[in-house]
């Protein structure tokens, strides 16, 4: 082949060979789910860090500058990230308005618990459209991974066979984090999934195989938190209901006396005795909330104090969705972070 | 029936895929069709209620409305020499009688001390269709206790279809002359304005009708703002009687400093005329710079340097070029507390002296929430002019409580919760 028909043939393949889709996302869960379902076909910056509060992130140009050129925005959405909004805005990118094809709330469409039936202030700064914290619970990470799939196969239809394939082995490598390989193995992600989202996992669990109920057979997440079951919890904002819905955990009260109201002397003193009453073994904690409560209560009542990351990077062992999970529940059972 | 259909098309959905490898053992089979069986039918009663749920739902009221939030900002001042801080820092608009200075500083105003609901602000804001947003603010203002003004501080379009990135704003709007300019008083993280602010931009600031359009360099986070103004505005230009349109130009340049660090640097330059004819001009050139530190909702810090320049042309007599400076830092050593102090200077360089003012406060603000705040202050001024002797000095104390309700939009990124 003669040099020129070379450098024409690199050049109708380079012109043949889309750019990633650029993707943005306000935290790093949906970050993640989309680097896992897009592959090569994307590149995915993430706004917020893991360790500081998604409430109130500083919608800087420099954040606005990082969405300016982005084909897909990924929010969490129910009143979490208000600041994406002004991001959104200052990017001066239309592509990813609200309503446009390159934007989407990955949380549209799943169940929302603690939607609040008062909805004033003076029941602290609350969300009118439920609790957000949605990804604590993988069984919504991996419905929020069916609609990031939908969202790249929206802009990238002839990728997506791809995305659905990567979005499957996704949600195999959560289920299997979930309930452990051999119970997957056994029944199927899928079916356990199913079971688990509908509220029928127990009962599926306590049928028998072989001699013994299928709950013998259960690893992965659940089983390690079988540990935690009927543990009586206290956390300083309500970030954990989700989780404590999926993994069993008891969750008495918060240090908070309403969401975003810091407690007051009297709120203080009831957490001390509700702590006493209910046997609260662990009082969890996010880092950008003042520790001195949390430590001074677990002073106080002879529980533990523990920092519990609420997303990949809250604490530098959390380097992704699995080792999120696996640092919480290490952290719930009193295993360091304190 | 339609009913129906969705319990059947949910009841389709739960059903199991193709069959798993996994699943070949005839006593797995059996277990898991049996709990499957159990499940589908829990299912569908879930799904009946649910949709019984859906279809009794009424739709939503307010849906199509803006979204509406309410700021009231109450100050309370005692000003121990009977000499109001507020109203005495700002200067006299236009020029005098005899046509000298650009900036007028007044004397100070004698006043008691007294409470005052200073504001309160309608803020209403809603997407007008697919290509524009609306945003009105309606403002109640009062510079004496119990007499209230009225106006639109600001009313206006954001047009964000427009090509090469462009946002562009039609209407009546507060200028991206610096940084503090664009606050709202209640936004402000100091019970009054700074002092320079005031002398070169008037009392509220600069707000004028215009057209903008901003623009972000891709890649970088450095932003480019050109506003056509109609030059309204009375402390610099030639005010309500403009005949002659105005141009304001800012850069501004920022970037994250560490993993809880923000810096931002920028530039603004508004051009005009100082009279309805247009033969006297007026350029203020302004820098500021924004340093912050927040690594918690807990814990921070932030500075602001701020500048003014006016290079003003005359048809007749000396040429003035004033110039004021305002710094401010403040630090957040607890969850509720912000504290904080400012420094202001302004000189007056009119046809005659040169005239300075320069102001010193110290402020402490505490949260009950993000909606409540409750701010103690204290402000000294000293003028090198005055009625009377030379070198009158000010003090205020300041007692204000700031609330806002409605529908928490997004603050502006550096605002200091």
């Amino acid at each position: 082949m003669s040099p020129c028909l070379d450098v024409l043939f690199l050049a109708v393949s380079l012109a043949g060979a889309a750019s990633p889709l650029r993707v943005v996302s306000t935290l790093p869960t949906p970050g993640e789910i989309a680097r896992e379902v897009g592959g090569d076909e994307v590149q995915v910056e993430v706004l917020a860090q893991g360790w500081s509060d998604p409430h109130s992130i500083s919608p800087t140009p420099a954040l606005m500058s990082r969405v300016r050129e982005a084909d897909l925005f990924l929010e969490i959405g129910l009143g979490l990230e208000l600041w994406a909004e002004r991001v959104i805005e200052g990017s001066g990118n239309p592509r990813i308005r609200p309503g446009q094809p390159g934007w989407c709330r990955v949380t549209d469409g799943l169940p929302r618990l603690e939607v609040p039936t008062r909805v004033d202030r003076s029941e602290g700064d609350l969300h009118p459209d439920g609790n957000p914290h949605m990804w604590l619970d993988p069984l919504y990470v991996r419905r929020m991974a069916e609609a990031v799939e939908a969202a790249l196969a929206r802009l990238r239809p002839e990728a997506a066979a791809g995305f659905a394939e990567r979005r499957a082995a996704f949600q195999r490598r959560l289920d299997a984090g979930l309930f452990g390989e051999e119970l997957v193995g056994l029944v199927g992600g899928d079916r356990l999934a199913r079971a688990a989202w509908n509220g029928g996992l127990e009962g599926l669990l306590a049928r028998p195989y072989k001699g013994a109920p299928l709950a013998d057979r259960l690893g992965g997440w659940l089983a390690r938190a079988r540990a935690l079951a009927g543990r009586t919890v206290i956390v300083y904002h309500k970030s954990w209901v989700y989780f404590a819905q999926r993994f069993g955990l008891e969750v008495v009260g918060t240090v908070e006396e309403k969401p975003g109201i810091p407690p007051s002397a009297a709120h203080r003193e009831r957490l001390w005795a509700l702590s006493r009453e209910r046997g609260v073994r662990t009082i969890a904690y996010e880092a950008w909330y003042d520790a001195r409560i949390p430590r001074l209560l677990a002073e106080e009542t002879g529980a533990l104090a523990v920092e519990v990351p609420l997303e990949i990077g809250g604490v530098p062992e959390a380097t992704d969705y699995s080792t999120l999970l696996d640092t919480i529940l290490a952290r719930l059972a009193g295993d360091g972070g304190g | 029936m339609r009913r129906s259909s969705i319990v059947v098309a949910a009841c389709a959905l739960a059903l199991p895929g193709p069959a798993r490898a996994q699943a070949t053992d005839p006593e797995l089979d059996r277990v898991l069709a049996e709990q499957e069986a159990a499940d589908l039918a829990d299912e569908v009663r879930r799904l009946r209620a649910r949709v019984e749920a859906l279809e009794s739902r009424p739709a939503s009221p307010t849906a199509l409305n803006p979204r509406i939030t309410v700021f009231g900002d109450f100050l309370g001042t005692h000003t121990p020499s009977g000499r109001l801080g507020e109203s005495a820092r700002g200067s006299e608009p236009g020029r005098t009688a005899a046509g000298d200075p650009v900036l007028v500083p007044t004397t100070s105003t004698p006043n008691d001390s007294r409470f005052n609901l200073r504001e309160v602000e309608v803020d209403l804001r809603t997407a007008i269709d697919p290509y524009a947003d609306g945003v009105l603010i309606l403002t109640t203002e009062s510079e004496s206790p119990g007499e209230f003004e009225t106006s639109f501080e600001e009313g206006y379009a954001t047009l964000h279809r427009l090509p090469a990135g462009l946002v562009g704003k039609v209407g009546r709007f507060r200028t991206e002359f610096g940084t503090t300019n664009r606050l709202h008083t209640h936004d402000l993280p100091h019970p009054t304005r700074p002092s320079p602010l005031v002398d070169f931009l008037g009392a509220e600031g600069d707000i004028q009708h215009g057209v903008s359009a901003a623009w972000l360099a891709p890649g970088t986070p450095l932003e480019v703002v050109l506003q056509g103004l109609d030059g309204e505005n009375e402390a610099v230009l030639a005010g309500p009687a403009a005949r002659r349109l105005a141009g304001l130009g800012r850069v501004r340049w920022s970037t994250p400093v560490g993993l809880a660090g923000y810096a931002a640097l920028g530039a603004s330059t508004l051009a005009g005329s100082r009279d309805p004819r247009g033969d006297e001009t007026a350029t203020l050139t302004g820098t500021d710079l924004l340093l912050q530190w927040r690594p918690s909702t807990w814990r921070s810090a932030a500075a602001l340097v701020e500048t003014w320049y006016l290079d003003s042309e005359r048809a007749s007599g000396p040429d003035p070029h004033p110039f004021g400076w305002s710094a401010w830092l403040q630090v957040q050593p607890a969850l509720r507390w912000f504290a904080g102090v400012r420094y202001d200077e302004s000189e007056f360089t009119g046809g005659v002296d040169h005239d300075e003012r320069w102001t010193g406060g110290a402020y402490a603000s505490w949260y009950t929430t993000e909606f409540l705040r409750v701010r103690a202050g204290w402000e000294h001024t000293e003028t090198d002019f005055g009625s009377g002797a030379q070198g009158e000095d000010t003090d205020a104390l300041y007692g204000q409580l700031t609330f806002v309700f409605g529908s928490h939009p997004a603050e502006p990124f550096w605002v200091n919760r």
